[in-house]
């Protein structure tokens, strides 16, 4: 365990560059939040990480909170501020002075390519978080069917609203384990 | 652009009403409230995460979220493949495109090699392999 006084700092500059390349949403960076708090840092075990974001996820707002609670967790509320700050600033500056002047250049070839490229690189990430997140559990067969009838149902029915895919799954799983069909 | 959607389009509306003030307020009233709720949520968690049926909430949501990433990263890839399809892409570019996904979570997801790092290698790459695609259709596309 470290003292704030070094907590800070660190969050500086673990959010600073990840809000930068955040393309696609915040989930995008979600493995290298994992990895920076739970293995470089120890802030929290690889299960309180699971919970905060299975937190960030279920509440209102952009799931991206998972940076605020990280922060939170690390070093209280002034943790909180800083993260928020750290992760939210830097892109929020990027868009507000770059979004109209990109928006001009909509239609030609080379903004296209970059739409594209940066939507595979986005989905990379996204993937990438699934997979941390997954290894990082001992994760049995039926709570990985879960995971892919979930995929699965966003995938093909791409209009459900994720808070009650979200509950649905979840009650699966309560239901699941608390009939003892799942190991505790 | 990087950042998580619902606040950057509320940066953007609020920048086209009311200029700087109207991006700040937009941005500080998506974000306070909602953390506010996080936390607050966390804190409740911290009391009770000993309990069965917190830990099995907890973990079914964890795990119904993951699907949800695992839905969302998908529904990306087919879009652009979609649309590649319906241009007429070639089968080389289909590759392309999934050899720069399966790069990334190797390399990310599998390796911990730092987000940012790699970001910055690959974007190039991506991004040049989407602008030779659009090139005339035979191209020299290797």
């Amino acid at each position: 365990m470290t003292d704030s006084s070094s907590i800070l700092p660190a969050l500086v500059v673990i959010f600073v560059p990840l809000s930068l390349v955040s393309v696609g949403g915040g989930p995008s960076v979600l493995a290298e939040m994992q990895h920076q708090a739970v293995v470089v840092h120890g802030w929290m075990t690889e299960r309180e990480f699971a919970d905060l974001f299975a937190i960030s996820r279920a509440a209102p707002g952009p799931g991206a909170l998972l940076a605020t609670l990280i922060g939170w967790h690390a070093a209280g509320w002034t943790g909180a501020l800083v993260a928020s700050l750290a992760f939210f600033l830097p892109s929020s500056l990027l868009v507000y002075g770059g979004a109209h002047v990109w928006n001009r250049w909509r239609g030609t070839d080379w903004h296209s390519a970059v739409e594209t490229g940066f939507t595979l690189i986005g989905a990379g990430l996204v993937l990438s978080g699934a997979w941390a997140m997954l290894a990082s559990e001992s994760v049995g067969l039926p709570a990985l069917g879960l995971v892919l009838a979930v995929a699965a149902w966003r995938l093909l029915l791409p209009n459900t609203q994720p808070v009650i895919l979200l509950a649905a799954g979840a009650g699966v799983f309560v239901a699941w384990r608390m009939g003892g069909l799942l190991p505790p | 652009m990087p950042g998580a959607n619902v606040t950057n389009l509320a940066i953007m509306v609020g920048q086209r009403l009311r200029g700087l003030p109207g991006a700040l307020a937009a941005v500080l009233g998506m974000l306070m409230g909602p953390s506010l709720v996080v936390i607050a949520a966390a804190a409740l968690y911290r009391e009770f995460a000993g309990t069965l049926m917190v830990r099995a909430v907890l973990d079914g949501t964890a795990l119904t979220a993951v699907g949800l990433l695992v839905g969302m990263g998908g529904q990306s890839l087919a879009r652009v493949l979609r649309t590649s399809a319906r241009s007429g892409r070639n089968a080389a570019w289909v590759g392309c495109a999934l050899t720069v996904v399966v790069s990334i979570v190797v390399l990310v997801g599998v390796l911990r090699f730092p987000t940012a790092a790699t970001v910055l290698c690959l974007a190039p790459v991506s991004v040049a392999l989407a602008f030779y695609r659009r090139g005339p259709a035979d191209g020299g596309g290797g």
